[in-house]
């Protein structure tokens, strides 16, 4: 017999009857508070912004990118490419490459070597200040990883108040993304005699930009 | 992985002079109550922090009472996404599965993310001495930890016992870091070094926090990268999960990730919280091609067929219970000599190993009550840790447990002469006999043959030249059956 098997007789013959199945009350997903968003976010080491309109999200990346030095690797959605990134960079003098365009083989080279990564995002979660990124092919998992710097985008519109709205909104997908990430300010280690390091493997600085309406 | 009663007492004979560290290890728990309280703040005043822990143990009561049912639709949703699913009856087929992979993928470098359940089974020993091999720990503490030789201290903080100067001393002869005093620099060097081989590894191997059944998804909570750096770059996935870490939905999978951040570190969430639904799809640039997840039991099927040991596996693993056992803040985790240090190991390793092998677990323990008071999803580990103790006394094969002859003799004699008022007295007056040179200053202080280990840390309180009956009744009182006394 197979381990599989094995073990699943051995645990189906000690079972509780009835069914498995939990009703979780989770409320009906509401929107989140950006101040609420911006203070946890804040706290867990993001720098965040909010801009009103389309020019002034544009006017924050610009701000934001011009302290900075080093190439932009950026993920080939649509609002990246509504706000026109590429035109961004070129008028500080900067290379921006969408992660898409390059060959596949090419692709993990272009992110290593990048020092900035831009991606927006699916939804944000204002009792943690978390965004959570829906990884896909136009949003791929390294840009937000591998980067020094990571510059996510998000609408207000994509708050949710909690954890369990995200859950319940996923559950609902018919089709399930290859991967989500929950990513809530700056990675962190405190494995060297208790003492906070801010940027552990993954960006060392990030930064939200929260824009409001249509783009 | 292998428990050694003899072994925990001469380590913590060792570690409880380790005075350094026992008062690092009392500092560290005022840190991580005043991070965990002020986390568990979130939920609001502490009736509602005990309705969101009854929540955690209501959740994983039913993932317990339904677990072949919730794992065979995890398995079916997590094969729909393109996951393949393996089993495993204990660690050695596991890691034997683990090295058929490396071998059919041509594995050259491997890189972990932070998990326990691979400590459990002595992967990374296994992986390097059967296959030559690279693989390195991702997290900042495991990483220290691996090159010093010795095993984790702690869950959350693998090296928080060491000084600063011992882990520069570690990186520096292991990895040639320069000698510097500032943090931010050893993170920094050891992520350098780290991020060539996070992005030349051919295999990530991980573990899992919960496995959801009705998404097939596979959960994994961090603050550092490395795991997100492990399941996102290399060509192969490997997560490996013990089979009670699976729960109905994503919103109680969330509870319980709120749960465990909260008194795990003090976080209501970590940096990263990864849901991983499987192997890129067509067209996606990253993430692993394959993604396999391996299903351990290790014990815990044989251990689900009692209603009452089942609970142990309630645990989620957060590590709360440690930094709340006045034991484990005395000793440390050396002498508990497995991977589950302090009362989660006492819990759990009993049904892992057996009851002899592991005596010194439980019965190190004081039975004060703190773990289980604090324990967000209510594993009952006063009662856990007496059904351990009866089961040593009384002997129980399923679990390895030898009865002691000479113990159960003494009880039953001892049970016999309480009943019998008659061989009470006698007994009384045999044991005043036999316990007469032994006294000194009003205590017992050492006795022969089978009593004499008893007496190594204890004394007893002499037993008096006569009983209080006795004295009563040269005092001039008598007892009638009734209890009064007359003149």
């Amino acid at each position: 017999m197979s381990s599989r098997n094995v073990i699943l007789d051995q645990l189906k013959m000690y079972s509780s009857p009835g069914s498995s199945q939990r009703k979780t009350l989770v409320p009906k997903a509401r929107k989140g508070s950006i101040e609420i968003f911006t203070e946890k976010a804040t706290g867990a080491g993001a720098k965040v912004f909010l801009a009103n309109e389309v020019e002034e999200a544009k006017n924050q990346i610009k701000k934001v990118l011009e302290e900075l030095d080093g190439d932009i690797v950026y993920s080939s959605d649509k609002i990246l490419e509504d706000l026109q990134i590429i035109d961004i960079a070129k008028t500080i003098n900067k290379v921006a490459i969408e992660g898409q365009l390059e060959k596949k083989l090419d692709y993990k080279e272009i992110v290593f070597k990048s020092a900035i990564g831009i991606t927006s995002c699916s939804y944000a979660i204002a009792e943690t200040g978390s965004v959570v990124i829906e990884h896909s092919n136009s949003n791929e998992r390294l840009i937000s990883l591998a980067p020094e710097t990571y510059i996510c985008i998000l609408s207000d519109e994509k708050i949710f108040e909690n954890r369990y709205m995200l859950a319940d909104i996923l559950e609902e997908k018919t089709e399930q993304a290859s991967a989500y990430s929950i990513i809530t300010g700056v990675s962190r280690t405190a494995d060297v005699a208790m003492q906070v390091v801010l940027g552990m493997h993954g960006p060392k600085n990030v930064f939200i930009i929260i824009y409001t309406g249509e783009l | 992985m292998k428990a050694n009663p003899l072994l925990f007492e001469e380590v913590a004979k060792v570690e409880v002079l380790n005075h350094e560290q026992s008062d690092f290890l009392v500092m560290v728990k005022g840190v991580f109550d005043y991070l965990c309280n002020n986390a568990m703040n979130d939920y609001g005043d502490s009736d509602k922090q005990d309705l969101a822990r009854d929540l955690g143990g209501d959740i994983r009561l039913n993932s317990l009472g339904h677990l072949a049912e919730l794992l065979e639709k995890f398995e079916a949703n997590a094969i729909a996404n393109g996951i393949n699913v393996l089993w495993a009856q204990d660690g050695d087929e596991a890691c034997k599965l683990v090295e058929g992979l490396i071998d059919k993928h041509d594995v050259k470098i491997i890189t972990k993310g932070k998990s326990m359940i691979t400590e459990e089974i002595d992967l990374n020993h296994y992986i390097e001495s059967k296959t030559g091999v690279e693989v390195h720990e991702g997290d900042l503490g495991e990483f220290i930890v691996q090159q010093r030789g010795t095993p984790p201290v702690h869950i959350v903080a693998p090296a928080i016992n060491l000084q600063l100067g011992e882990i520069i001393d570690i990186l520096h002869e292991s990895i040639d870091m320069p000698k510097t005093e500032d943090a931010n620099e050893i993170a920094d060097y050891v992520r350098g070094f780290l991020r060539t081989r996070f992005q030349r590894a051919d295999m990530g191997i991980t573990g899992v926090n919960q496995a959801v059944a009705s998404t097939g998804s596979l959960i994994l909570v961090e603050n550092e990268g490395n795991i997100r750096w492990s399941t996102s770059a290399p060509k192969i996935h490997v997560a490996l999960m013990s089979i009670e870490k699976v729960c109905d939905n994503l919103a109680d999978a969330m509870h319980l990730v709120g749960l465990l951040t909260r008194n795990c570190t003090g976080q209501s969430i970590t940096s990263y919280v990864s849901i991983l639904n499987g192997p890129r799809k067509e067209n996606e640039y990253d993430g692993p091609e394959e993604t396999y997840l391996i299903i351990l039991d290790n014990g815990r099927s044989k251990a689900y067929a009692d209603s009452e040991l089942r609970e142990a596996m309630r645990c989620i693993r957060c590590g709360r219970c440690g930094v709340k056992c006045p034991i484990y803040l005395q000793i440390g985790a050396y002498p508990y000599n497995n991977c589950y240090p302090g009362p989660m190991g006492v819990a759990l390793m009993p049904l892992l190993l057996g009851v002899d092998e592991t005596k010194h677990l439980y019965q190190a323990c004081t039975q004060c009550g703190a773990c289980a008071e604090i324990c967000p999803v209510q594993v009952p580990h006063l009662s856990l840790n007496a059904r351990y103790r009866q089961m040593k006394a009384s002997g129980d094969k399923e679990f390895k447990a030898s009865s002691n002859i000479w113990e159960g003799l003494f009880f039953k004699s001892l049970t016999t002469g309480m009943n019998n008022l008659g061989l009470y007295k006698t007994g009384l007056a045999s044991m005043r006999f036999f316990t007469k040179n032994s006294s000194s200053d009003g205590y017992i202080k050492k006795l022969p043959g089978p009593f004499s280990s008893w007496f190594i840390s204890r004394d007893l309180p002499e037993i008096p030249s006569q009983s209080f009956r006795q004295y009563w009744e040269t005092e001039g009182y008598k007892f009638t059956k009734e209890g009064k006394k007359n003149e």
